[in-house]
């Protein structure tokens, strides 16, 4: 039997601004390029014939406009024109071991709309730039005071591909840091480092992806320092 | 078994747990090198690559 799940948990992280507050809707539309192929006197087949191209990936995303927690208003402006940021939906929740989509996203539109009758509305347009990773859960964002091994997440087979992390650290408070690794494993008892994320020292967030196979078994090491807290989430794919 | 670590990596020893980084050099319970060659964390350290070390 299926399991439904609605669509009220939806989590959606953009560089160091947790947006899920302020949104109503979120849309991510994963395309592929086909070329075609076929030609005269093609056998017995009487269909055209096509060979797979390039991926590629936009998201839509729209809500209500919001400027002061979170400052989604300024996390939108910035974004366009930009170089792109980390970016991840999390359609059922953030919960370890739920779906992740994420990438480097570059914002094409942002749209401001007021209307006599409604609150003010935003809709707010991304392009990936390369690879949408298509991945688990591994910390739902989190505020983080100490160190810990966090629970293993199993992606049912080692990667054939390699493999990308992503890390959003969304709320900041006293003078912490925080050093991310993702471990994997075969066997979920001798743990090998991943992926390494550069320190956070405040709001910030990474993306890394790696030629290297990943293990089947994977968990995120968090290791805190300073004082205060970050709110940090981290997500994991196999390509 | 003696090992090369590639990766640095957790496990579990003496009922502790033990991280090790990449470049050492350790003698490990087989079924931790083993299963650390598995993670592709490390390589078996064979006479060859000592006398390559030494150089």
């Amino acid at each position: 039997m299926p399991t439904f799940t609605h669509g009220k948990n939806a989590v959606v992280l953009l560089d160091n601004t947790n947006l899920s507050t302020t949104l109503t809707d979120a849309a991510l539309s994963l395309t592929a390029d086909v070329a075609e192929t076929s030609t005269f006197s093609g056998g017995i087949s009487a269909g055209k014939t096509y060979v797979a191209g390039l991926k590629d990936g936009t998201v839509t995303l729209s809500g209500y406009f919001e400027s002061t927690d979170p400052d989604a208003d300024a996390e939108f402006l910035s974004q366009l024109g930009g170089s792109g940021a980390a970016f991840s939906i999390a359609p059922i929740g953030y919960t370890r071991g739920n779906a992740v989509s994420f990438g480097n996203t570059i914002a094409t539109s942002y749209d401001r709309s007021a209307d006599v009758g409604s609150v003010v509305a935003v809709a707010v347009a991304f392009q990936f730039d390369g690879d949408a990773y298509n991945g688990k859960s591994l910390l739902a964002p989190t505020s983080v005071t100490g160190s810990s091994n966090e629970a293993t997440v199993d992606f049912g087979a080692a990667g054939t591909n390699g493999g990308a992390g992503v890390l959003h650290c969304t709320v900041s408070s006293g003078s912490p840091t925080l050093d991310v690794k993702i471990q994997t494993s075969t066997d979920e008892a001798v743990w090998s480092d991943y992926i390494t994320f550069t320190q956070a020292t405040g709001t910030t967030s990474e993306l890394i992806t790696s030629a290297t196979n990943p293990n089947q078994y994977a968990r995120a090491v968090l290791t805190f320092g300073g004082t205060g807290s970050i709110t940090a989430a981290v997500g994991f794919a196999h390509k | 078994m003696k090992v090369k670590i590639l990766a640095g990596s957790n496990f579990p020893l003496d009922k502790k747990d033990k991280r090790v980084e990449a470049g050492e050099v350790l003698d490990l319970p087989d079924k931790i090198a083993k299963a650390l060659i598995k993670n592709n964390a490390a390589v078996k350290f064979d006479s060859k690559m000592a006398k390559e070390e030494e150089e």
